[in-house]
């Protein structure tokens, strides 16, 4: 997938951001960079994952707890995600909580925000690398919703 | 893992919000974080309902209390319903019901859309401004924009957000701060002039050219706009000068629903097609006896005061057999009964039909003895219980929204319950069993209050009282006047006797505008009458 100059294969925002702190030639960094810098469908960032990480998306849409065909709907885009199902694939990729933010940018979701008790718990599980299971018990422990449990697939902002 | 997560608990700091807030409501998710203010989605914890909460994080900011008085006085379908207010000593929660579907700008996102979907979206648009802009004072909801509009489900639409929204005030002449989105705000919200109504008309015009060209630019839009009748329907909305805009919303509405004659013939024809079906359909279960079996009988609100129940049957125009469901009781904000037989749909006829029973001698005490009915009304603003056998105030102290209370007339001997009601405005307790008023001094809005008739013997009893610019004791006689120069806001005061006979008091309330006399006290008043800068009356 790799050449040995460009990058084919498009990198996160924090990664990018480094990327221009770093760089002493603003130009020659657009070059490079190019194609990192258009913003990605949620389904070309599902799958741009997928490779990045040598996973196949079985292996996601299980480890996330979805159901099965909802899954490969998610990933063929056929349907949006909720908020709680783009938080599902996050643990299901195994995502840091930075990597979380961003997918749940591109799934034009809000971000997390440590100030709300559930958020906070949530972020919690996914720096400790925990696995659905057992941020759902957490969750049920401190009598919160579930994740799924948000019934709407809402857009208000 | 147990101190960590302690730990972690340490950081998040939602001990901001009121705690009623969060007993009643888990946060889901911050929709919109500002530091001045938080949109949150948010959970009932017990019926498990979706909501949203808009929390204004500093009270003091122009705009805090306006979505939630807005919003509590309208009742429209294209309107979300306010559920409540929650405050501590810094930030407001306003609870709106949530409104599940896509915003227009989402569905934007994917196409235009077509001519006729786009006029059904505007002219539901035109129906909730009429609405809004048909309140005395209108609303303008001065944020118009993709954003703020909602497509349901089932295909209506919604406008959500009064943030901004203001109460137009006829008398000033400039908006001094601009709120808005600016692609889609007038040239006036600037602060060229006041905003009025053609403020959201206009934004409802940019919402149209962005609704059938994807356009916000006003000269792009127009040459984009095929139809040439809706053309000049959008140059119109968005003239520069409000005065060459459409003066209503209904204006519109017409000018749209003229904009294309076929699509009227066609929609009367697609409508009477519909209603045969229906028709045809309704005739065959009637037939085949399925009816009963298509909807269980939905439940409705049961109460236990009948004539409260007429009351909110009047409010809601409902007879006798219908149902009431819980939902419906959400939109009741008005209720005045008057002894055994008045029950009326505002306060002014409620005193005109009281007064002419009164003289004809033919009033008589009503039946209410419990108020608990009214707990199902959360959006309560005007209640009138006059003359009845009620003794407990104490449901009313769970309805903040309360901005009158008429309970004149009922041996009530405790008014504790009425304690800190913020909003409350205007209060007739005339007749009750109370010689103290001084507590109602933790209603901040307080300044008209009937007291006449009660035990109250002197004006300590309203020490505190200072905002108070009304103030009746109708049938009452104080033993002295002094203390009375507290009350230093007074425009009006009744009374009806005062024992040593000394009214100059009253000449230290520099406000004072009419004073109203029992007769035996004119003689009194004569003597001061040279010094007074206010008139005095006789009963």
């Amino acid at each position: 997938m790799q050449t040995d100059n460009t990058e084919t294969v498009a990198i996160g925002t924090s990664t990018l951001l480094r990327r221009i702190l770093k760089t002493s030639n603003l130009r020659s960094f657009l070059d490079q960079n190019a194609a990192s810098m258009t913003v990605p469908t949620f389904v070309e960032y599902l799958d741009r994952l997928c490779s990045e990480r040598n996973m196949v998306r079985e292996h996601v849409i299980l480890r996330a707890g979805i159901d099965r065909g909802f899954g490969h709907q998610l990933f063929r885009g056929s349907r949006k995600p909720s908020r709680d199902n783009v938080l599902r694939l996050a643990i299901g990729f195994g995502l840091d909580v930075e990597e979380t933010q961003e997918l749940l940018r591109a799934a034009r979701r809000t971000r997390l925000y440590p100030r709300y008790k559930r958020d906070a718990a949530i972020i919690y599980g996914l720096s400790h690398h925990n696995t659905i299971i057992e941020i759902q018990s957490s969750l049920s422990e401190m009598g919160m919703t579930l994740l799924g449990g948000e019934r709407h697939e809402h857009t208000e902002r | 893992m147990n101190t960590q997560k302690d730990k972690l608990a340490a950081e998040y700091d939602e001990r901001r919000y009121p705690p009623d807030f969060l007993a009643r409501y888990e946060i889901l998710e911050g929709l919109s974080v500002k530091p001045e203010c938080e949109t949150v989605y948010v959970k009932d914890r017990q019926s498990g309902k979706f909501a949203v909460a808009k929390c204004y994080m500093d009270k003091s900011l122009l705009s805090r209390e306006d979505e939630g008085r807005i919003l509590s006085s309208l009742r429209h379908d294209g309107l979300p319903c306010f559920l409540g207010e929650y405050e501590s000593d810094t930030v407001l929660c306003v609870v709106r019901e949530y409104v599940p579907g896509v915003t227009l700008a989402e569905l934007l996102e994917e196409a235009p859309l077509s001519e006729p979907e786009a006029m059904t979206v505007l002219l539901q648009l035109c129906d909730i401004l009429s609405y809004l802009h048909s309140q005395s004072p209108p609303v303008i909801h001065r944020d118009l924009k993709p954003q703020n509009i909602i497509l349901t489900d089932d295909g209506k639409v919604k406008l959500i957000d009064f943030g901004i929204s203001r109460v137009y005030d006829a008398a000033a002449k400039k908006d001094t701060v601009f709120y808005g989105t600016q692609e889609f705000a007038p040239p006036e919200q600037y602060g060229f002039s006041q905003t009025d109504q053609r403020t959201d008309l206009f934004s409802l015009g940019v919402v149209m050219g962005y609704i059938l060209t994807g356009q916000t630019d006003l000269d792009a839009a127009a040459a984009a706009i095929k139809n040439k009748r809706l053309s000049r329907i959008y140059r119109k909305c968005t003239d520069f000068s409000p005065r060459g805009r459409y003066a209503s919303a209904g204006e519109l509405k017409s000018a749209l629903l003229r904009s294309d004659g076929r699509r009227q013939r066609a929609a009367a024809r697609t409508l009477t097609v519909s209603l045969l079906c229906i028709l045809f359909l309704c005739a065959g279960f009637a037939i085949g006896r399925y009816t009963d079996v298509l909807s269980p009988p939905p439940a409705g609100v049961q109460f236990i005061e009948p004539l409260i129940e007429q009351a909110v049957r009047l409010q809601l125009g409902k007879s006798g057999d219908e149902l009431i469901t819980e939902e419906e009781l959400l939109s009741v904000t008005e209720l005045y009964i008057f002894g055994s037989e008045v029950i009326a749909k505002t306060e002014e006829e409620m005193n005109e039909i009281s007064y002419g029973l009164f003289a004809e001698n033919r009033m008589s005490t009503g039946s209410i003895k419990s108020l608990s009915d009214l707990v199902m009304l959360p959006n309560l603003q005007c209640v009138a219980v006059a003359m009845q056998q009620v003794d407990d105030l104490t449901p009313l102290a769970s309805l903040p929204q309360l901005r009158v209370i008429i309970v004149k007339n009922n041996p009530i001997e405790d008014i504790s319950p009425l304690y800190g009601l913020k909003r409350l405005e205007k209060l007739s307790l005339f007749g009750i069993l109370v010689s103290d008023f001084s507590q109602l001094s933790s209603c901040p809005r307080l300044v008209d209050l009937d007291a006449g008739a009660t035990l109250a013997r002197t004006p300590a009893a309203f020490a505190g009282l200072d905002m108070l610019t009304n103030l009746n004791l109708y049938q009452l006689t104080f033993d002295t006047l002094d203390g009375i120069e507290q009350l230093r806001r007074l425009k009006f005061i009744q009374l009806s006797g005062v024992v040593d006979g000394d009214l100059s008091p009253l000449l230290i309330l520099p406000e004072l505008e009419t004073v109203l006399l029992g007769e035996s006290l004119r003689d009194n008043a004569e003597e001061i009458k040279e010094q007074a800068h206010f008139t005095f009356t006789y009963e």
